[in-house]
């Protein structure tokens, strides 16, 4: 008796197990999801029995004022997106196709998403032009379709730093401008999986000699012409900041051992890219980020939480709902409202917006008119009553007063939802934002992108 | 059988109740501290990993991080003092204590460890000293007072 309590073996052997469960989550399998399921049901039961009280009317005319505020945001992103660069200019009447990114795959370089998917099928993109860029700068290629991939299924971009087993990586010619010095011209290709500094890198620079002493980090990257059996990349695109590696010599003399290159856009939170036809006539609008037959109407309960600044909503539905996978927006209207953390048969929590520690792609639309909306990487600081604190990780805004949307979380947490107005807040790089408060939990739903096929 | 269902559901619901009352009435207690200072002092070492399923489940349930993360958070500490229950705790209410504080400090400390190893978002703050005060104080009672109620009164040991 008393050695079973001086070496408890069950209790030895349940911890390893979890401590292979935290490194290999799949080991767990579906036991994790289902006991969460059953542990929910009185829940489940409760959050169906509770009388609901009345809307609030202020909440009830949310929906009209997020469509309000959404249709203002598309019409000054097609604004920004209209413009042709330079650099495109003159190539044969080239016309931009607005694209909405529906998700980030393939981890590559720099732990940067090297996939994008886009909101439009194969059927719809045939034609286009290979090349894909974010404003003037070159982002990637279009991707073939697989053998035997649905044309209907949602059509890929491979970025720059895209890499695949069995495949030679695509490489882009590219050049940075040394003022008198001229030009060094060098090949782009990914960086390895281990550079986390960038995840570019320069190769068979025409001038290794140049290359092997090249200390600054203030030169920007360019496309260069060249001939492209894969196809042709159009001159003039940035491509991204060159930032050198090594060490220095004295006498300001620098030896380089690598020359990286960050992507001027981080694809970790862009939600829109530029495809571009010759052809007239393509669609070249933006489309609506939810679609009425993709939105499951759920019933809220709010949970009281142990901890501070914590919260969490309980939903519950129909039984024959999807499975909603973690990470589905939760809309009101067409406001975000929060994302789900865990669900299972006819239930799922949902982490309210702006829960501290979290990290959202969203977009900023300021109040000026004349200035173009921004995506944003930004990482939540705290939650109070009605409002958050969001901080500044990736991207810049001159302004920080306007109205907040989400940028593409996931494949069912689209771009484009409207979350509230935005405040500067007392440090530069922070700004409050009013987020929605439930009322009777009435009116939200749970979208879930169910058409989307790979 | 029945005792087990019974913590099964009753888990969460503590723990709602907890963020209840902590809204309500200061000091607030954390609960998972009380349940592991009573595994510890109190219950049969062969129920103990059942137990702390439960306890793990629920706040997987409605705190942030994964039923593996809770699980070692909550079980590392258990199986720590668990060796040290004959010969200190059971009749000493300092040691009792002593064990409480040790709880306090280490359990959200723990959480926050796996929870940055599984890349899984914090579910808890780190403790305050006048929190760890007030655990080192309330925990003990509360959690003999668990232990007498039914659902885990079943899971005591023999001959207590």
């Amino acid at each position: 008796m008393k050695g079973r309590v001086l070496f408890p073996i069950g209790l030895y052997a349940s911890l390893f197990a979890a401590l292979l469960c935290l490194f290999n989550p799949r080991l767990s399998g579906p036991v994790e999801p289902w006991a969460a399921a059953l542990m929910s049901l009185p829940l489940r039961a409760v959050g169906v029995l509770l009388p609901a009280p009345a809307m609030a009317s202020s909440l009830a005319a949310e929906p009209g004022e997020s469509l309000v505020k959404l249709e203002e945001l598309r019409r000054r992103q097609l604004r920004r997106h209209a413009k042709i660069p330079a650099a495109l200019r003159g190539q044969g009447g080239l016309q931009p196709v607005l694209c909405q990114v529906i998700d980030r795959q393939r981890p590559g370089a720099a732990e940067w998403p090297s996939v994008l998917i886009l909101d439009r099928s194969w059927s719809e993109l045939k034609g286009m032009s290979r090349f894909v860029t974010h404003g003037d700068s070159l982002l990637g290629f279009l991707a073939e379709p697989e053998a035997g991939e649905d044309p209907q299924s949602a059509a890929r971009v491979e970025l720059l730093h895209f890499r695949k087993r069995g495949r030679l990586p695509r490489r882009v010619a590219a050049a940075v401008d040394l003022g008198e010095a001229g030009e060094l011209r060098f090949l782009v290709e990914p960086a390895a999986i281990l550079d986390t500094s960038a995840p570019l890198r320069c190769a068979l620079p025409d001038d290794p000699y140049l290359a092997a002493t090249l200390g600054r980090d203030d030169l920007e990257a360019f496309s260069v012409a060249a001939e492209d059996p894969l196809g042709t990349v159009p001159a003039g695109l940035r491509i991204g900041h060159m930032s050198p590696w090594g060490y220095p010599i004295g006498d300001g003399k620098f030896v380089s051992i690598g020359l990286f290159i960050e992507p001027e856009a981080n694809p970790q939170y862009l939600s829109m890219v530029n495809l571009w036809t010759r052809s007239k006539g393509e669609p070249s609008g933006l489309r609506a980020p939810l679609r009425e037959d993709r939105l499951w109407s759920v019933h809220l309960t709010r949970l009281p939480l142990p901890g501070v600044g914590t919260e969490r909503w309980f939903v519950s539905y129909r039984w024959d709902a999807p499975n909603f996978r973690s990470g589905s927006a939760m809309v009101f209207g067409s406001r975000l409202v929060g994302r789900v953390s865990s669900s299972g048969p006819g239930h799922a929590f949902v982490r309210p917006f702006g829960q501290a520690g979290e990290t959202w792609a969203v977009t900023l639309l300021p109040v000026a008119s004349d200035l173009d909306a921004v995506d944003l990487r930004v990482v939540c600081m705290e939650r109070e009553l009605g409002r958050s604190r969001l901080r500044i990780v990736d991207g810049a805004s001159a302004s920080r007063t306007g109205e907040l949307f989400s940028g593409t979380m996931s494949e069912d947490c689209p771009a484009g939802l409207w979350i509230g107005s935005v405040e500067p807040a007392d440090r530069a790089d922070e700004f409050y934002v009013q987020h929605y408060q439930p009322g009777d939990g009435r009116g939200l739903s749970i979208f879930h992108r169910a058409e989307v096929r790979r | 059988m029945i005792a087990w269902l019974l913590w099964f559901f009753l888990a969460p619901a503590l723990l709602l109740l907890e963020g209840a009352l902590s809204g309500a009435c200061a000091p607030a207690v954390d609960l998972s501290l009380v349940f592991c200072l009573l595994f510890v002092i109190y219950s049969r070492t062969s129920c103990i990993p059942g137990l702390l399923f439960c306890t793990a489940m629920a706040r997987s349930l409605l705190l942030d991080g994964s039923l593996a993360t809770h699980f070692l958070a909550l079980g590392l500490p258990v199986a720590a003092l668990l060796p040290l229950r004959s010969f200190f705790f059971r009749r000493s209410p300092f040691w009792q204590c002593a064990a409480a504080a040790f709880l306090a400090f280490v359990v959200p400390r723990l959480a926050l460890f796996f929870a940055d190893l599984s890349g899984s978002l914090p579910s808890t703050l780190l403790s305050s000293s006048p929190s760890i005060l007030w655990s080192t104080l309330l925990v003990p009672p509360i959690a003999f007072l668990f232990s007498v109620l039914p659902p885990l009164k079943s899971f005591r040991e023999l001959g207590e």
